[in-house]
């Protein structure tokens, strides 16, 4: 076996090494004097809200056509939609629907670029030259991508709202065809701001804790084996859907 | 002071003890360690830089103790390191991987540190490389920034992992002059090479190591099997594995 590393990464020591670099980041913008790393943060959040951008929309589009759609057609009839399902519509496209979509998509997205790419940054030694720098890793490499996936995916899910609701409106196309004014009115005023502050909550809280699972496990890769990255991010990946489907349960038992 | 001390490092746990490097390298010195494909040379860049360590192993840095919270910093400033990847920062663009090393001393991103970084990319013949992304460059430009990188900073002792490798003839020449020159005007205390490449091992060391063969029962790396200083490198018998290995190089060669 071979002698060990000297750098070890756990999720406590990431927890605060990511505390100490915001704190790092905020002196350095109040200051008015910006590093490298404060520049790799705005082109990690620009960079992940841009390529998640158009497959957020599409997504949350789907699953508000496929959720309205489902429920038209297995209640006995549109009329009791429009009465019954129509008034907290919203609600809970906001509380359950968009969360569920933004954590399948943008956040395990996030798991899987985060992963590989400190994975693979492991593999080329490129966590090896900024140790050797004297600069801590994670300041480097996982603070900006972690923030890019912790402040996107909140963003993204407020525009993923609009995505929902013309979804669900272009399915009720199909059947008793609402004015787009009138249907938008029923669907926001069912949403109240308990239901807005969980949401935004659910997927911040995940957001947050994918991030940390993607930075232990890009981490912790093997060193210099290109071959790990595969196994590394799948691992990742696998940890991150059981650790989803905990934390929507546990919310849901908690706040609900 | 010597610029880089060595006790009781193993590459392999529970090693014994003619497997360790007790090694002291002094000023002026540019010890080549020599081996074959998966004697351990990679993995003492990776210790002698401070990423690997094993249990009692000591390296100091002119002084300073690589393996010591208190010291770790200072000692790791005076390293400059060329893995065997070149191990460039992707988002960043040739001139800030250069700055990198810098940037630990507050040096301000414009001025003075245009200037050091620009020079050391000059000398490696990659001025013209400054502002393109990393990802765009070729092994041979990317090994070369790498090693411009290894001697920014406040870097004393290089080490550097094949880095003749991947180089065009011309490129290696430079390559080799620059490490020499450097060492014999002591703009670096000494340098550690640990390559493959025999002709460049002639043509820079002052100092050859050889390290011992994998034990393939046990698994146990490293452990030094020989040293050589320049000029006697021919002179007398080597034990005959290395006879074997200095044949084989010279038959490749031929």
């Amino acid at each position: 076996m071979l002698c060990a590393r000297y750098n070890r990464y756990s999720a406590t020591s990431l927890l605060w090494q990511f505390l100490t670099g915001l704190v790092m980041i905020s002196g350095n913008l109040v200051r008015g004097k910006p590093t490298i790393i404060e520049s790799e943060c705005v082109g990690s959040i620009l960079a992940f809200i841009r390529s998640s951008l158009r497959p957020t929309l599409l997504m949350t589009f789907m699953y508000g056509f496929s959720v309205a759609y489902y429920a038209m057609t297995r209640l006995p009839s549109v009329q009791i939609f429009r009465d019954l399902a129509m008034p907290h519509i919203g609600g809970i496209f906001f509380v359950y629907v968009i969360p569920s979509a933004i954590a399948n998509l943008v956040v395990i997205r996030g798991v899987v670029t985060l992963t590989s790419d400190i994975a693979s940054m492991r593999a080329s030694q490129e966590l090896d030259v900024l140790e050797v720098a004297r600069f801590h890793p994670s300041h480097f490499i996982f603070l900006p991508r972690a923030l890019a996936l912790i402040t996107g995916a909140p963003a993204l899910f407020l525009l993923g709202v609009f995505a929902t609701f013309f979804g669900a409106w272009t399915a009720c196309q199909f059947t008793f065809r609402p004015p787009l004014g009138e249907f938008w009115e029923q669907f926001i005023c069912s949403i109240t701001s308990w239901k807005a502050s969980l949401a935004l909550f659910k997927v911040g809280l995940t957001a947050s804790i994918m991030a940390f699972i993607a930075g232990y496990y890009g981490f912790e890769a093997p060193l210099m084996h290109a071959e790990s990255v595969g196994k590394t991010t799948t691992a990742a990946v696998v940890t991150a859907t059981l650790a989803i489907t905990t934390i929507n349960t546990l919310v849901g038992l908690l706040l609900d | 002071m010597k610029p880089l001390t060595v006790r009781h490092l193993s590459l392999t746990r529970d090693a014994p003890a003619d497997r360790e490097f007790n090694l002291e390298i002094s000023s002026g010195e540019i010890a080549v360690v020599l081996g074959g494909n998966g004697s351990g040379k990679s993995l003492l860049v990776s210790c002698l830089s401070g990423q690997r360590t094993s249990r009692g192993a000591s390296v100091a840095v002119c002084g300073h103790e690589l393996f010591a919270r208190h010291s770790r910093a200072p000692a790791q400033a005076l390293l400059g390191v060329m893995f065997q990847h070149p191990g460039l920062l992707r988002t960043l663009s040739v001139f800030d991987n250069v700055a990198l090393p810098f940037l630990q001393n507050s040096l301000g991103l414009s001025g003075q540190l245009a200037g050091l970084v620009g020079l050391r990319l000059e000398l490696l013949g990659c001025g013209h490389l400054a502002d393109m992304e990393t990802e765009s460059l070729g092994t041979g430009d990317k090994r070369c920034v790498a090693l411009a990188r290894a001697l920014s900073g406040t870097a004393r002792v290089l080490i550097a992992d094949e880095p003749s490798a991947a180089l065009s003839s011309e490129t290696q020449a430079r390559v080799e002059e620059l490490i020499t020159v450097l060492v014999a005007r002591s703009a670096l205390d000494a340098a550690v090479i640990c390559t493959q490449d025999m002709e460049f091992a002639l043509r820079v060391g002052t100092r050859f190591i050889f390290l011992r063969d994998p034990d393939r029962s046990t698994g146990a790396l490293g452990g030094v099997r020989e040293e050589r200083m320049a000029g006697t490198l021919f002179d007398q018998p080597h034990p005959p594995e290395i006879s074997a290995y200095l044949s084989r190089r010279n038959e490749w060669k031929n």
